[in-house]
């Protein structure tokens, strides 16, 4: 790789993140404020590096993705979230990222991102008319490009071990899901929920197959932290194969590893598999428990996700999701509910992948399923689960199979 | 894509840090190093307090989480580098980096006491054999809003031929700062054998990409609500509240989370989010009505938890709700109901919730509400009065207003010479529903009081109930009033009153003065004069015309008031 092409590649994360900086601040501070002269400078720097022994470069923002010329590059972790962001203010106006040409002064990048904010992000107008409007106000070194696909993207890896880098994103969900199970969410938490949750989308869209092996029974670790995630990694899986996002299956992962805060750990007394002889206090009790099925604890799920006032819609999202997640397409499971309405469309994926995941490791009885037979189970529990959520983990199959070849 | 909603009109959005106060912070964090190791003299926590107080004030606000990332030993934020050039903050960046930070998120609230454990967590002086891994040490601390992303160290994940699969996992173990005991015995086991298998598997191709969910299928319309935040309503969070204090299986779960919700109402008055404080307080309180509430619920245990709402918590959050949500259309029946289901021992501090409530809808809507609470209660109206504080003094007279008790008008008539404008104005208010001479008298008096709102309102009265004793009061007042004492509102007030107390009778009188200009001293009077004489009837229509035809100067101002400015338009 050449030195200029390097640079372009360091530069084109940091100047997207710069934009999206410039963008926000300048909603806020008139032209010529001190805040947004900064900004811009800082700009100038990474376009220059940019265009470094270049006629022009391209930068396209490709889902988590950035392509720079016709390198496919990864997000930094840091800048996700802001080229994100960015991503979604160039998709409101129908543009998919900018074309640089050398010699932009700071005064260009203003005027860009001023005629960038006239335009009303309602899904128009395209590359066209604000390339036209840019024309006008001398403005020729910026352009705005139109959304690109990536098929002919030569991708950049890293030089880690993808092996180790999987089971590296594995333990660190387990610790999350550990995290959950013992103490109340608190905000750094749902920080780290969402990149363990991004982790694991990558992981699978990446190597499938790797993730697959990932999830896989393992009779060491412990149960209420495994289920899970392997059930996010499983809900994953179904999720894109019913059409998601990469936003929404990220979310989904969220959702399923939020879980673990509802997760009860099983205490030795029940670890026999054939299960302990019901107590008399069990038996006398007038109320028997509505709310627990399976090792999980809606009441207690929500407690603990309420615990740092988080009503955000994503945080929402995690509570209802884990309340409903047994109730059922027929509304039969706990707890139980006097009116709710259908269940959430993450509830539908996560709740199919949990029982497959619970299936496949055995659950309470300890009897471990192959996945067809799973599947099998999954389909006679008509009106529980959706069919296209069964039929999406279905499509899992051939590739468990080859799997379980290899582990 | 879809695009995320805009936020509802007049709500204000999370503002980036400027990055100024993150070079400042890194400045003070390399002098902090610098000290530490004994390279400066001075006192280390001068220095960590310095760093933390800048960041914990940037972030108190309505702020983004700020990400701070570091790669190849740069510290960027926002695409901008912000570590400097000193040679200290270089070699705490690469030692940090060898520790494997990849990212640093200060998020909205951040404790000062969890920025000074940051400080001297990164500026701590570094031996050769002190080799640490920074995500663990971060992770064992549990900090609250502060996130460290580590990044898969070149020593633990780099194609290493040497390592053995055992060692390799127990540097993960390490880096990540978990145990066995943490994740279940025997695990490291089945992982080496798991990164064995994982390094034989053949290679899959990426996920193929899958097409979108078809228009209109459950999945399209689920995920659009999502993109739209449409997915939980602030109606189905209510009925999360609900339900799930029906599922409580024991009294003291029960309690735990009636608390908790209580304080998520909370939350949302200070976050001004009105309609989901709403939507989940009118769930708390269908759970507590012995009517309707579900099955099983233990009533007593909401009661008490909704028993935090009246407090002077929700006065301060009510006042910051306010200004980050300002439409009043939708505080109005929350704010009524919260009220209305106060309970009789809490109807003072209801009443002192809304102390820094405006006159207006939004006090009305709290005055109502407690109007009802009093009904409710059984209990006189009057000792309510007697026992407020004076904050709570104007809603608990918003309320009496609502009430058509004669024993009230003395001790209202009393309120009316409270030292407090806001208390004299309400009291007077208040007396609107009640007519007698003697507040004809005292309304008079108000006429002349120091606070605009009281004179306001004293007028409003006498105008209404028409009372001929203050018209020659109101004429006096009208002439001698000078431009710094009134404006033209007020001004117009005055003149309509005049009009209104007399019963026409003024008319001429107010023609006079409107004509005269030695009859006034305020340069407005003309223009409050013939606005309340336009609105006089067939008389003060005929005053108009005199005073059209008599007095040329006034011809601008009663074209504009009549509309003929612009005789091309009217026609």
């Amino acid at each position: 790789m050449t030195e200029p092409l390097r640079a372009a590649e360091s530069a084109a994360p940091m100047m997207l993140s710069r934009l999206e900086h410039l963008i926000r601040s300048s909603r806020t501070y008139p032209d010529g404020h001190r805040a947004l002269q900064n900004a811009i400078h800082a700009i100038g720097e990474q376009l220059e590096a940019l265009t470094g022994g270049h006629g022009e470069m391209p930068v396209h923002i490709v889902g988590d993705r950035i392509l720079v010329g016709s390198r496919l590059l990864r997000c930094p972790t840091g800048a996700r979230s802001s080229i994100r962001e960015l991503a979604a203010f160039f998709a409101a106006r129908g543009l998919g990222g900018v074309r640089v040409y050398p010699g932009v002064r700071d005064e260009m990048v203003q005027t860009f991102v001023r005629v960038l904010l006239e335009f009303p992000g309602d899904g128009g107008p395209g590359p066209g008319p604000i390339n036209r409007e840019l024309q006008v106000r001398k403005v020729d070194r910026l352009q705005v490009e139109a959304p690109r696909a990536v098929e002919q993207a030569e991708k950049v890896e890293s030089q880690h071990d993808p092996a180790l880098i999987s089971i590296r994103v594995y333990l660190r969900a387990l610790r999350l899901a550990a995290e959950l199970a013992e103490h109340n969410i608190r905000p750094a938490l749902r920080v780290e929920l969402n990149h363990c949750a991004h982790a694991l989308t990558e992981l699978y869209l990446e190597a499938p197959r790797r993730a697959l092996a990932v999830a896989r029974p393992k009779e060491l670790a412990a149960r209420h932290l495994s289920h899970p995630v392997h059930t996010a990694i499983y809900a994953v899986a179904a999720g894109h194969a019913l059409g998601f996002d990469i936003a929404s299956l990220e979310e989904l992962a969220q959702c399923a590893l939020a879980m673990a805060a509802a997760m009860e750990p099983i205490r030795d007394e029940e670890e026999d598999l054939r299960g302990r002889p019901p107590r008399v206090a069990d038996l006398a009790s007038t109320a028997p428990p509505i709310d627990v099925n399976g090792g999980l604890q809606h009441v207690q799920g929500i407690r603990r996700l309420l615990a740092d006032n988080d009503l955000s819609p994503l945080a929402r999202r995690l509570m209802r999701t884990v309340f409903e997640h047994d109730l059922g397409m027929d509304h039969q499971g706990p707890p139980a509910v006097l009116r709710w309405p259908s269940l959430h469309v993450y509830t539908q994926v996560v709740c199919a992948a949990a029982e497959f995941e619970r299936l496949l490791a055995g659950g309470d009885t300890g009897r471990q399923r192959k996945p067809d037979k799973a599947i099998a189970e999954l389909r006679e529990e008509e009106g529980r689960y959706h069919p296209e959520a069964v039929a999406g983990l279905e499509r899992l199959l051939p590739e468990l199979e080859i799997v379980s070849a290899y582990l | 894509m879809d695009t995320d909603p805009s936020p509802p009109a007049g709500a204000q959005t999370p503002q980036p840090i400027e990055i100024e106060i993150i070079r400042g912070a890194v400045t003070r964090l390399s002098i902090l190093a610098q000290v530490l190791a004994g390279a400066t003299e001075g006192e280390p926590e001068h220095y960590a307090e310095a760093f933390a107080e800048a960041l914990q004030q940037a972030m108190s606000g309505d702020v983004s989480p700020a990400t701070l990332s570091l790669r190849d030993g740069l510290l960027v934020y926002a695409g901008s580098e912000v570590g400097g050039n000193d040679m200290v903050t270089r070699n705490v960046l690469l030692a940090l980096q060898e520790e494997g930070l990849a990212a640093l998120t200060f998020l909205p609230g951040v404790e000062r006491e969890e920025l000074l454990e940051l400080s001297h967590m990164l500026a701590r002086p570094r031996s050769k054999e002190d080799r640490s891994f920074i995500d663990a040490k971060a992770w064992g601390l549990r900090f609250q809003r502060i996130h460290i992303e580590g990044s898969p160290l070149s020593m633990v994940t780099e194609v290493d031929d040497q390592a053995r699969p055992v060692e390799q996992v127990r540097r993960l173990f390490s880096q990540l700062g978990v145990t066995e005991e943490q994740l279940g015995e025997g695990i490291s086991v089945e992982l080496m054998g798991l990164l064995g298998g994982l390094r034989g598997l053949a290679d899959s191709p990426p996920a193929a990409r899958v097409s979108a969910p078809p228009a209109g299928s459950t999945w399209a319309r689920g995920l659009r609500e999502i993109r739209y935040g449409d997915d939980v309503p602030d109606s189905s969070v209510g009925l999360l509240a609900m339900e799930s204090l029906r599922a409580t299986t024991d009294t003291a779960t029960q309690t735990e989370l009636a608390r908790l919700w209580v304080a998520q109402v909370l939350r949302c008055i200070s976050d001004g989010a009105p309609l989901l404080a709403g939507a989940l307080h009118q769930r708390l309180l269908i759970c507590v009505d012995a009517d309707y509430r579900p099955h099983r619920m233990k009533s007593e245990v909401v009661t008490e938890a909704l028993r935090a709402l009246v407090t002077k918590d929700t006065r301060t959050a009510l006042r910051r709700g306010l200004t980050r949500h300002p439409q009043t259309d939708d505080w109005s029946g929350f704010l009524f109901t919260l009220a209305s289901s106060a309970a009789a021992d809490d109807l003072a501090m209801v009443a002192e919730i809304g102390a820094d409530l405006p006159s207006g809808p939004l006090r009305a809507a709290l005055g109502d509400g407690l109007a009802m609470a009093i009904e409710s209660a059984k209990r006189p109206p009057r000792d309510l009065m007697n026992d407020a504080s004076d904050d709570a003094l104007p809603v608990v007279l918003q309320a009496l207003g609502r009430f058509d008790d004669a024993t009230l008008v003395e001790p209202l008539l009393a309120r009316v010479q409270h030292a407090q404008p806001t208390v004299r104005e309400a009291a007077l208010r208040a007396l609107r529903s009640h007519h007698t001479p003697r507040i004809g008298v005292v309304a008079s008096e108000a006429m002349a009081d120091v606070s605009r709102k009281v004179r306001l309102e004293a007028l409003r009265y006498l105008s209404v109930y028409r009372i001929v004793d203050a018209a020659p009061t109101i004429e006096t007042r009208l002439r001698g009033v000078r431009e710094s004492e009134v404006d033209a509102d007020e001004l117009r007030a005055l003149a309509i009153a005049l009009v209104h107390t007399s019963r026409g009778a003024a008319i001429p009188a107010l023609e006079a003065i409107v004509g005269d200009p030695r009859a006034h001293a305020h340069p407005g009077v003309p223009t409050a004069g013939i606005a309340a004489l336009a609105a006089a009837g067939s008389h003060g229509k005929a005053a108009l015309d005199r005073l059209g035809r008599g007095h040329e100067h006034l011809r601008p101002l009663l074209r504009a008031r009549t509309g003929t400015s612009k005789p091309e338009a009217s026609a």
